[in-house]
């Protein structure tokens, strides 16, 4: 596992932080309107800060390899999808978003405080992704 | 024509990098998909009124071009007089599809309310001018392959947690890694 300060993530958890936090800034590409009906979320204003700031936190919390972060910004992307919906439904969207902005941070913040809370002795790097028909778990007959 | 055996669909499935990338990016644009979809539906009235617009419009669709009478029926006498309540249980049925087939969480269990979600548009909508079957029938197989392929352990946090899942003797771990 990586400790603080380390620089490339090689815990599992770790590497999906920096992935779910780089989707987030990524996701900045759809204020360009030629996407036109690719534009699947509409983002604007504060929502853009949201994106990349709550990002970059989800970021640092692979980078750092710190879960308590991840938590932070699981967490924050939760209270901002919620804050989205009351925007809309108030109808002035004052947040800058949209629906489809509020479920893509629901996705999000769901797995960062997934992985966050996951503790961290009881998993193990697994090499290649297990076949589909593997439904079994430790200490069940 | 020969059916492989689960194991080597298992082997044929992890056999390529490529593979599990290309499940990845399926059960992705999957999710993109309802991201996108869920956009209209807009609280707090969801359409109602005169004139009907958007999700209030199309729920009217499955009585007035019926495509099974009993659910017409419903449609009719349950959920339009109640329809508020079900604009909402529709917003959080499609955010939650495209949130958590988007980054692969549970993502067996979201596979079969995807397909349970595509049936219902299917019946309300189906019937509708200028709609076309297909698109209705991919909606549900698509659903159907990210369920049976597992999508989320490819590229999705299933992957990732299901070892420590397996690891854990909490009846939480245990439901996760079933729904995985």
């Amino acid at each position: 596992m990586s400790g603080p300060g380390a620089t490339s993530p090689r815990h599992p958890f770790d590497r999906a932080c920096v992935v779910m936090g780089a989707a987030s800034i990524v996701s900045v590409v759809f204020v360009a309107e030629g996407l036109q009906e690719f534009r699947f979320i509409w983002l604007d204003g504060v929502s853009v800060a949201i994106a990349l700031g709550v990002g970059a936190l989800a970021c640092l919390a692979g980078l750092l390899a710190r879960p308590v972060l991840a938590v932070v910004a699981g967490t924050a992307y939760l209270i901002a999808a919620v804050l989205q919906v009351i925007s809309t439904a108030a109808g002035d969207d004052w947040l800058g978003g949209n629906i489809s902005a509020a479920s893509f941070w629901v996705g999000l913040g769901s797995g960062l405080l997934v992985v966050g809370l996951t503790p961290r002795d009881a998993a193990e790097p697994s090499a290649q992704p297990e076949s589909p028909s593997d439904t079994s778990w430790k200490g069940t007959g | 024509m020969t059916v492989s055996r689960p194991t080597d669909v298992g082997t044929a499935l992890t056999a390529s990098r490529l593979n599990g990338w290309l499940l990845g990016a399926c059960r992705v644009g999957v999710a993109l998909l309802w991201i996108d979809n869920v956009s209209w539906k807009q609280p707090p009235d969801f359409g109602e009124g005169d004139p009907p617009r958007t999700l209030y419009r199309w729920t009217l669709q499955a009585v007035e071009h019926e495509v099974l009478a009993p659910y017409a029926w419903f449609v009719e006498n349950v959920v339009v007089p109640n329809f508020a309540l079900f604009g909402w249980l529709v917003l959080i049925v499609e955010a939650s599809l495209g949130a958590f087939l988007l980054v692969g969480l549970a993502t067996r269990a979201w596979a079969v309310v995807g397909m349970g979600q595509s049936i219902v548009i299917s019946l309300s909508t189906l019937n509708a001018p200028h709609e076309w079957y297909w698109a209705y029938l991919l909606m549900f197989l698509v659903h159907l392959m990210l369920f049976a392929t597992a999508a989320g352990r490819y590229g999705g946090l299933d992957g990732v947690l299901r070892p420590a899942w397996r690891r854990s003797d909490t009846a939480l771990a245990r439901l996760l890694e079933r729904l995985s």
